[in-house]
């Protein structure tokens, strides 16, 4: 407990020497009291940062982790009735038809992994990580379904994962938030903004998004004519004064704006320090495949290692484009999916394979998912010919590694159709209730009070997935 | 592990206050002191509490309206009334015989129910045994809060009341004293103006303003102060800026081209309609019919910008019906939003989960807005149909007279032209047009291939399968003398359509053109067509190009030419002519049926504008003739005048409005099964929901209607909704905390007598200036904001209101208070968005080639609330302080406290040019360090500061290296950076 709250406090208000920061954390701590965070420090603990690779849109699992032979035998047949009887999608109606994948499966590592072809370097992490093939959520729309997986409840409003995780363990950068958003593909996530939101936090746990191409952070320079010494007499004349305006006030809030202040100064160095792509190696680069000032995923995937590296907390990366309903080329499964695949694979592989090498798997926990799978059926939205699957709550698969998740785990199945979990179902809240275990903090135990009662990220439910755990 | 059905609770069951209450955590005491307002969601639905509990924890999941098995729906009184296939449920007052016991206690030899859960806890059981027994009343049938009528509560008598200023102030008094405790004292002088100001104008006081009033100490100063303000111009901007977050005003269409559109005329109307304290029911009337009111006019037509501020797709491929039914959906969902305070959305596929409003009531109320004006353009074949609405050009100050005069000019300048083309020179023009014949054209050149096939009147028909790309290669003879080439796409019925493009319109796409001489390519100086398609240009062949450049939609089944010049002394000899269709866009788009012959005629492009002309009357020769160039300077004249006349026209702004289309008696709507646009159900007629009060034959036939009906007196919900926002606009917070959703999701109020009672008086006259008037002369209101470590545990959300909160203010209102502070503010209201400094790189468009160009002077300089407003590019400074995308209705904004805020008024350039006016504007004034000093300190935060806030700030100067003038302008910069200076106290 006290280990926490020294966390807590020395991300908050490390070296910031002054009666305000104390005076907050004061505050805080009496607020902490409250709150009751239960996170008991645990030795067994290993990962100290998140990075989420949120594949929005929804990826499907039929067509790159979940191969269904059925679906062969079956492929182009009505669905079984009784399946979908009274069942809700989003674009599919009357009695749609069965649709094996256009792609092909193969075993890969010494775990022999399934995995389709459009994934090659999947392959080359496949011994480091857990695929978990029976997610679940509740949610079958984009935006309430990438919200629910952010935050545990599909209307917007509620904290993020991030900011419950920053809330809890405070940040171990002194430089930068402790919870970074970054954002590529075709365009922001459906839930925006609402997806990284503090909620009823404290707007100091918001996710931060930096942008990967041009000025990453907005604002972050100083603008002409202002050098860094004047900057930093000025930001401590305006924190000093601010602290003046306080003793009148009182107003916490006051105190929070006077932490950010020191964080945006010490952004203002870090967040140029962090953009220093060129320090990388040219074998890293080539292992990521980054480009250089583009809006890109791998760009991301590079940005969020150097990120953890530095100690923030939670870092998020959003890939819009995975929507294949097949209603024309661009988003169906033979032309659409393997583009983002493409986009992403070598990426997301290289991430883990470059965090292993530096030793950093074990305290960082990577984790892939979308915000729903697809469903077994071709969607054929307006008679369409292109191939494609509409959004499926029931069954998706995602993947974790590091940070004290088994290796080379193939977790949970779904049944011969993929239409439902077959074995071990994962529902978001106990993914969540898992993530933040794997991050030492038992989930019932990390509340907030607001409006009269206590909540959490995992609301009323979730269990820990302990079979994943190593 | 638990079973997967256990995990697919719905969440609204798992979201249950009771339920979550039940799991406190182990361990952890309840809080000692008790909540102030028990807010318990009570789900008003008519049953015994406790056992609605067990039935919406244990039973629901499966038994509702959406699943029933069984046939059973435990969500509702009338449903479980009903009972399952299994038939009656209860009987009451006999718990053995009903068969809700049979089955959880597992007596009747079914499966004990829950079904597949572990059984009823045993006081469950007994609760609902009890229930029964007890004749399963429904319970309490109480009304929502909300939706009861508004009943004026008694205002509190209290004994001792010398604090409490006017009523509001007895109910919060009374509030404050029930809990054992007093209101803060007033706020300071300094505070209180800065308050007022911002909140009735937005901006903060002035220098002279502050010392007027700190020297007036007559009882009166305050209230004379609230008068000024309220009469001041910028009142309306500042309660337009809450209005257009509702009203979801943006400069820009949204989605994928997010191209620009004139909607700044309803932002005017908006402010004006606040500055001329218009009766909240007319302004509801003007927004929702304005159109259809007798008394309307333009400015009731412009109102009606409120229903038109919904996104406009213009992407292609999309539906066009869909695109605008998904228009009508964001107009019934803000109207429900801004008036009902209601999530009536929620009902757009299924009844509503928690409030009264079936799905009916969704498309009856949908079906109000069903009945408005648009125009199909555009070409649905290929995907790019749209649904236009009107727009109705609204001249502005000075228009008028300046296209009077357009006008007159141009008629002169037409008449003159008109009599000159009555003399001979038109007579001998026509008549060289008739009668001079063109030289004949040459043989028909032959198509390589052996698809084409020779067919009549020397052309050839393609007799294959169609490719979906393909070059037509013809050969033929270039003789010396040619000087043009005629290229004929001819009909066929045997195409699709009639041809002459073998495409399923019957159209043709040429792509490319090129002539070779033994090999050699020949360059082309002109290709001219008979008909080419909107939006295509066929000249674009003879540059050589390869893009899409003539084709003939909507002139399928008939003959079409083009016409190609050559340069003279080109070469001769064996030649070949490439018709190229490569369009990847349009496959299978190649002509059909062709014929290739060349000319020698000395002027080939005469062969198509003698055909144009042939058949044409006298009078329409003689336009033709008029633009011939015979009469040239006439001519150039008239040319000018129309185009000067056109400019004028064009210069007028066009409102975005709806009109009414006729129709018989209530406009309908289908409604739309699980809110599929393609899943029509019934057709159902304009209603308002059916539990609110009943609506007159007259308040369904229109939106006028509609806009009756909501400002009806017994309209339980619009003046409390209305009270609420304006409420929270002074206190940061609603009365009821749930702006958006006054339902049974949303908080309960925390002064519900309070809000009855303000909205029962604003029911009476809608009299939005009276109703602030009386918020901001209450004691309430002027009470000191300075934080109450003594209650922050009693009430953490300050529902007591025993004092002011400090509120951070709105990212217009920051950006306003910086162009006050250093005297850069252009104080003009309305007209056109203005676009002040934005960073490079925000504004990328793919699509509509518009770009951020910094507007210029002092134009730049103009309030937050004129800024243009791009959906998908919001303006970065706004964006940062929470400003939301006006995508949808906005009902509360956030107030974030983040390192991105402290890095934007700290770096953006912005600020800096404000830092440096600020410095310059003080240092003009004030001569001595520390008078500048205090003068720069009052204008950021209308207070003066301490002597260790000053010594401070000269301890800055005193550090900073730079030349003097540099080292105010970081003085100011510091100063506009103290959170004060963009905090209301």
């Amino acid at each position: 407990m006290n280990d926490l709250r020294n966390l807590t406090r020395r991300a908050l208000f490390a070296e910031t020497g002054n009666g305000i920061g104390k005076l907050a954390l004061a505050s805080m701590l009496t607020g902490i009291g409250a709150r009751s965070i239960a996170a008991q420090a645990n030795p067994k603990v290993k990962a100290k940062s998140v990075i989420f690779l949120f594949m929005a849109g929804a990826p499907s699992q039929l067509d790159l982790f979940d191969p269904k032979p059925t679906l062969y035998l079956h492929d182009g047949e009505p669905i079984p009735e009784e399946l979908v009887k009274g069942e809700r999608f989003a674009f599919i109606r009357g009695t749609p038809k069965l649709l094996a994948s256009p792609h092909t499966f193969h075993q890969v590592g010494r775990s022999g992994q399934w995995v389709s072809n459009l994934l090659p370097h999947f392959a080359t992490i496949a011994d480091d990580v857990s695929v978990v093939r029976s997610m679940v959520t509740d949610q079958f729309n984009h935006a309430p379904a990438q919200i629910f997986l952010n935050t545990g409840f599909q209307i917007p409003g509620r904290p993020s994962m991030g900011s419950w995780l920053t809330y809890g363990l405070g940040s171990e950068s002194q430089d930068l938030p402790g919870f970074v958003v970054l954002l590529s593909g075709e365009n922001d996530p459906d839930g925006g903004r609402a997806c990284w939101s503090n909620g009823f936090l404290p707007s100091i746990h918001q996710g931060v998004v930096m942008r990967s191409a041009g000025e990453p952070v907005m604002f972050v320079a100083n603008p002409e004519g202002v050098d860094d010494q004047e900057r930093k007499a000025t930001i401590g004349a305006i924190n000093d004064l601010n602290r003046l305006g306080h003793e009148r006030t009182l107003d916490p809030e006051v105190e929070t704006t006077i932490a950010q202040y020191e964080l945006a100064y010490r952004m203002q160095s870090s967040v140029p320090e962090l953009l220093e792509f060129g320090k990388e190696t040219p074998e890293t680069h080539t292992l990521y495949g980054t480009e250089p000032g583009k809006r890109s995923f791998a760009n991301n995937c590079l940005l969020a290692r150097r990120l953890v590296e530095r100690g923030v907390r939670c870092v998020q990366l959003y890939h819009r484009g995975w929507d294949h309903h097949g209603n024309a080329d661009s988003n169906d499964l033979t032309h659409g999916l393997p583009r983002l695949c493409l986009e992403t694979d070598q990426a997301a592989a290289a991430l883990v394979t470059d965090l292993k090498q530096r030793g950093m798997l074990d305290d960082t926990l990577v984790v892939w998912a979308g915000e729903f799978g697809r469903t077994p059926m071709n969607e054929a939205r307006g008679g369409s010919t292109f191939l494609g699957r509409d959004h499926h709550p029931r069954a998706f698969t995602i993947w974790l590694a590091g940070g004290g998740v088994k290796s080379g785990l193939s977790y949970g199945s779904t049944d011969e159709l993929g239409y439902n979990v077959a074995s071990d179902p994962v529902h978001v809240h106990d993914l969540h209730a898992t993530i933040l275990h794997l991050m030492g903090i038992e989930h019932t135990g990390l509340t907030y009070s607001h409006l009269g009662r206590n909540f959490r990220l995992t609301d009323v439910a979730g269990e820990v997935v302990t079979g994943l755990l190593r | 592990m638990r079973a997967v059905a256990n995990r697919l609770l719905p969440a609204w069951l798992a979201a249950a206050g009771s339920l979550a209450l039940g799991l406190a955590v182990p361990g952890q005491a309840p809080p000692a002191q008790p909540a102030l307002s028990p807010r318990s969601n009570d789900p008003q639905l008519g049953f015994d509490p406790q056992v609605w509990r067990v039935f919406k924890a244990s039973c629901a999941v499966c038994h509702n309206s959406d699943g029933a098995s069984g046939g059973l729906d435990l969500t509702s009184e009338k449903t479980l009334a009903k009972g399952g296939v299994s038939g009656q449920l209860v009987v009451p007052g006999a718990p053995e015989q009903s068969e809700l016991v049979r089955r959880i206690t597992g007596s009747s030899g079914k499966p004990v129910m829950p079904l597949g859960f572990k059984p009823l806890a045993k006081e469950d059981v007994q609760r609902i045994i009890d229930w029964i027994k007890n004749g399963a009343r429904a319970g309490s049938t109480e009304v929502h809060w909300s939706y009861r009528p508004i009943v004026k509560p008694p205002v509190p008598d209290l004994d001792v009341d010398a604090w409490a200023r006017n009523d509001i102030d007895r109910f919060v008094l009374d509030r404050i004293r029930k809990a054992g405790q007093e209101p803060s004292p007033e706020a300071d002088k300094e505070a209180l103006l800065r308050r007022l100001s911002l909140d009735l104008t937005g901006l903060p006081p002035t220098i002279e303003e502050l010392d007027r009033f700190l020297a007036d100490d007559s009882p009166q100063a305050y209230d004379q102060q609230v008068e000024r303000l309220l009469a001041s111009p910028h009142y309306g901007e500042r309660r337009a800026l809450f209005w257009l977050d509702l009203a979801r005003y943006a400069d820009t269409n949204g989605f994928e081209a997010d191209r620009t559109r004139a909607a700044w005329m309803y932002r005017d109307y908006v402010i004006r309609a606040f500055n001329e304290n218009t009766p909240f029911d007319r302004f509801t009337s003007e927004q929702i019919a304005g159109d259809l009111l007798p008394d309307g006019g333009t400015r009731g037509k412009v109102a009606t910008g409120f229903l038109r501020n919904s996104m406009f797709n213009e992407e292609g491929g999309v539906d066009p019906a869909e695109g605008h039914f998904a228009v009508l959906l964001d107009r019934a969902d803000t109207v429900a939003n801004v008036w009902l305070g209601s999530t009536l959305e929620c009902a757009r596929c299924h009844d509503h989960k928690y409030d009264p409003f079936t799905q009916d009531d969704y498309y009856s109320f949908l079906a109000y807005f069903s009945a408005t004006k648009y125009e199909k353009r555009g070409d649905n074949l290929v995907g790019q149909e749209k649904w236009y609405e009107p727009t109705l050009p609204v001249p502005q100050p000075g228009q008028e007279k300046a296209l009077a005069e357009a006008e007159a000019s141009a008629r002169d300048a037409r008449a003159k032209l008109e009599e000159a083309a009555k003399g001979p020179e038109f007579e001998a023009w026509a008549k060289r047009l008739r009668t001079e014949r063109l030289d004949p054209l040459g043989p028909a050149w032959v198509p390589q291939g052996s698809y084409w096939k020779q067919a009549e009147a020397d052309s050839w028909r393609w007799e294959g399968p169609t490719p979906d790309q393909y070059v037509t290669r013809l050969d033929g003879t270039l003789a010396a003398g040619s000087t043009g080439i005629v290229v004929e796409a001819l009909p066929d019925p045997g195409f699709k359509r009639g041809g002459p493009g073998l495409s399923s319109g019957g159209n043709f796409i040429v792509t490319s053109l090129r002539l070779k001489v033994n090999g050699e390519p020949v360059p082309l100086q002109n290709a001219a067509a008979s008909f080419t398609q909107s939006g295509y240009d066929p000249s674009s062949l003879a540059a050589g190009l390869t893009q899409d450049a003539w084709a003939i939609y909507p002139e399928p089944g008939k003959p079409h030419r083009l016409v190609v010049t050559l340069a003279p002394g080109h070469l001769s000899g064996p030649a070949t002519l490439e018709v190229g269709q490569e369009s990847k866009a349009w496959p299978q788009h190649m002509i059909g049926r062709i014929r290739v012959r060349a000319t020698t005629t000395p002027r080939p492009h005469e062969i198509i504008s003698q055909e144009r002309l042939k058949g044409l009357s006298d009078d329409e020769l003689r336009s033709a003739f008029m633009k011939s160039g015979a009469l040239a300077d006439l001519e150039r004249s008239d040319r000018e005048c129309q185009a000067r006349l056109e400019a004028a026209r064009a210069a007028i702004p066009l409102a975005l409005v709806v009109e009414e289309a006729p129709h018989e008696g209530p406009p309908s709507a289908f409604v739309r099964e699980r809110g599929a646009f393609l899943d029509l159900g019934k057709e159902v007629r304009a209603a308002p929901p059916a539990f609110l009060p009943k609506p007159s034959p007259a308040e369904t036939e229109s939106r006028l209607g509609l806009s009756h009906w909501l400002t009806r007196k017994d309209n339980p919900l619009v003046s409390r909704v209305q009270v609420n926002r304006v409420w929270s606009q002074f206190f940061g917070r609603g009365l009821a905390p749930s702006l958006g959703d006054m339902g049974t999701k949303g908080v309960p109020p925390t002064q519900p007598e309070l809000l009855d009672f303000l909205a029962s008086e604003f029911s009476t006259t809608w009299d939005v200036k009276a109703l602030v008037r009386a918020i901001v002369t209450s004691a309430t209101y002027r009470q000191s904001s300075r934080f109450r470590p003594e209650l922050a545990q009693l009430d953490p959300e300050n529902d007591l209101l025993a004092r002011m909160p400090r509120l951070r203010l709105e990212a217009e209102t920051i950006h306003d208070a910086l162009l006050a502070a250093s005297g850069l503010l252009n104080p003009a209201i309305g007209g056109p968005s203005v676009f002040p400094f934005q960073p490079e790189g925000v504004w990328n468009g793919p699509y509509s080639g518009e770009s951020w160009t910094r507007s210029p002077g002092v134009e730049s300089y103009r309030r937050g609330i004129y800024t243009f407003w791009k959906r998908t590019a919001t303006y970065p400074a706004f964006e940062i302080f929470d400003a939301p995308n006006r995508q949808a209705c906005t009902v509360a904004r956030q107030r974030s406290n983040t390192p991105l805020q402290a890095l934007a008024m700290l770096n953006d350039p912005f600020v800096l040019e404000a830092s440096e006016a600020l410095a310059e504007r003080t240092t003009k004034h004030e001569s001595g360090t520390a008078a500048r000093f205090d003068l720069m300190f009052r204008l950021c935060t209308s207070r003066r500061p301490s002597q260790k806030e000053s010594d401070r700030g000269l301890a800055l100067l005193a550090e900073l290296k730079g030349t003097d003038a540099e080292n105010w302008v970081l003085v100011a910069n510091t100063l506009l950076n103290l959170e004060e200076t963009r905090t209301r106290p």
